[in-house]
């Protein structure tokens, strides 16, 4: 039996990584998709069965390389995860308002591009799940995310979508949504007072997205929010 | 987490055929288990079969809607069991009618087993729970607490009065190291009652008990750093 396959986008040393070590330790061969090649490498020395492949998920023929390379290299893959996200925060008044097109570009369109790509062999296979990792901007519109969240909900409802198209067919779409901040070097340098407990955990937030990826389809899941236990909601 | 609690206590409130039996199965996995229903059969019947497997179970009568019951049914499990780690609510029942097909009294006693057993459970276990800094409780939903059926008239107020419940809880309690979840089955679950109403059901339009179960077992397991407080189950095919 081959691997199964996952492709992971927007794999930084964060929540991305700690998704491709989670897959990895249960026995997926990880497809791992960022612009930073220098990122990637380290990460595929360090993670079991992971390769790295530099890519633009906003740009439609680079897509469609790279995924070709990734089933040559690894497979089909029967699972996405969609991490990649591109964020501003500023007054409405005060952003470039290009900056809220090419957020469009990375967390909406690219899930569009990914899932039309490969979604029909999940499909075909009768089996696989498309997961999203989002936010609390997916349903709320605070001050200053105006560069930010109406492209996180977007993103949520186009997951919807897709989950009551693809869904009756086998292939599981789940919305993960991560009401914190999470634990990485550049958050704690921005909250250096908050304590640990304030802080969600790479490595928790991924235990999550298997946990969603492998339920039994009798009893799936579409939203899942996720918050440490001291965050006001 | 699990190995930190394998010793301890899950009490399962609302045990029938269907998923409250799974429930109180999945669970005597990592704890001792209390049953707790109104009726003496089932209850002994899957205690039975837990402790067959090696496992400790303890059925217990008691109504969910009777204080007095409650603080008693409370007391025994402390008692022979020990301090209660997970609290499992899954009282209820389903009565089926529109508004003028339902009486005041079906209204109520609705209310009572989903909402009021709710709190009333609550109110013993969580004090326990509060001096330790941990803990979970956990409630059964359904879809007629976020969109009900026209007749679910005494069904749906009774289920959105328990998540409002699940909610409350959750924004008091989460703080002080509690978890609350409030799991919404959003389909038919697959046990014997409903096959009776749905004969022509197949196997893969309804959700399986001890799929559900699993559902409750991983909330009661969260990290503290990433916990879920409303979540949703449905079978793949399910429209939604």
């Amino acid at each position: 039996m081959p691997n199964p396959v996952a492709v992971v986008t927007g794999v930084g040393p964060g929540t991305g990584a700690a998704i491709a070590r989670r897959f990895s330790r249960g026995g997926y061969a990880v497809a791992m998709l960022a612009r930073t090649r220098e990122r990637l490498a380290s990460l595929e020395r360090d993670i079991e069965r992971a390769r790295g492949y530099p890519c633009d998920v906003t740009d439609e023929a680079e897509l469609d390389r790279t995924l070709g390379a990734v089933r040559a290299d690894l497979g089909v893959p029967r699972v996405l995860v969609h991490n990649a996200v591109g964020g501003a925060f500023g007054s409405f008044l005060d952003i470039d308002p290009e900056v809220l097109n090419r957020n469009f570009q990375v967390n909406t369109m690219a899930l569009l591009h990914l899932a039309r790509r490969l979604a029909p062999a999940m499909v075909d296979a009768g089996e696989g799940a498309i997961i999203t990792t989002g936010n609390t901007s997916a349903v709320r519109g605070k001050a200053t995310f105006a560069g930010f969240a109406p492209t996180k909900a977007a993103q949520r409802i186009l997951a919807e979508s897709i989950a009551r198209e693809v869904g009756p067919k086998g292939v599981h779409v789940a919305y993960v949504m991560i009401d914190a901040v999470i634990d990485l070097e550049w958050t704690r340098r921005m909250f250096s007072n908050a304590p640990d407990e304030f802080f969600i955990k790479p490595a928790a937030i991924a235990e999550e997205v298997w946990h969603v990826a492998h339920q039994d389809r009798s009893a799936w899941s579409f939203n899942v929010e996720l918050r440490p236990f001291r965050e006001s909601w | 987490m699990a190995a930190e609690r394998a010793k301890g206590v899950t009490v399962v409130v609302g045990v029938g055929e269907g998923l409250g039996a799974a429930l109180a199965r999945r669970f005597a996995a990592g704890y001792r288990v209390a049953l707790v229903a109104r009726s003496a059969d089932v209850i002994e019947k899957v205690a039975g079969e837990i402790r067959a497997g090696g496992g400790v179970a303890v059925p217990i009568q008691s109504d969910a809607t009777v204080e007095a019951q409650i603080v008693a049914a409370h007391e025994r499990i402390r008692g022979e069991l020990g301090p209660i780690d997970v609290l499992v609510y899954n009282g209820g029942r389903r009565p089926i009618g529109r508004l003028l097909e339902t009486t005041p009294d079906v209204f109520e006693d609705t209310w009572r087993l989903h909402a009021f057993g709710a709190f009333l459970w609550a109110r013993q276990v969580v004090p326990e729970m509060l001096s330790r800094g941990s803990g979970a409780i956990l409630i059964t939903g359904a879809t007629a607490g976020v969109r009900p059926w026209p007749n679910s008239a005494a069904f749906g107020p009774a289920k959105f009065a328990v998540r409002g419940l699940a909610q409350v809880l959750a924004r008091d309690l989460h703080p002080q190291g509690i978890h609350v979840g409030y799991v919404n089955v959003d389909g038919g679950i697959d046990m014997p009652l409903l096959r009776q109403f749905l004969p022509q059901a197949k196997d893969e339009d309804l959700l399986k008990p001890s799929a559900i179960a699993d559902a409750f077992w991983f909330l009661a397991h969260q990290d503290r750093s990433a916990w879920t407080h409303e979540l949703d189950v449905r079978p793949f095919k399910e429209k939604f």
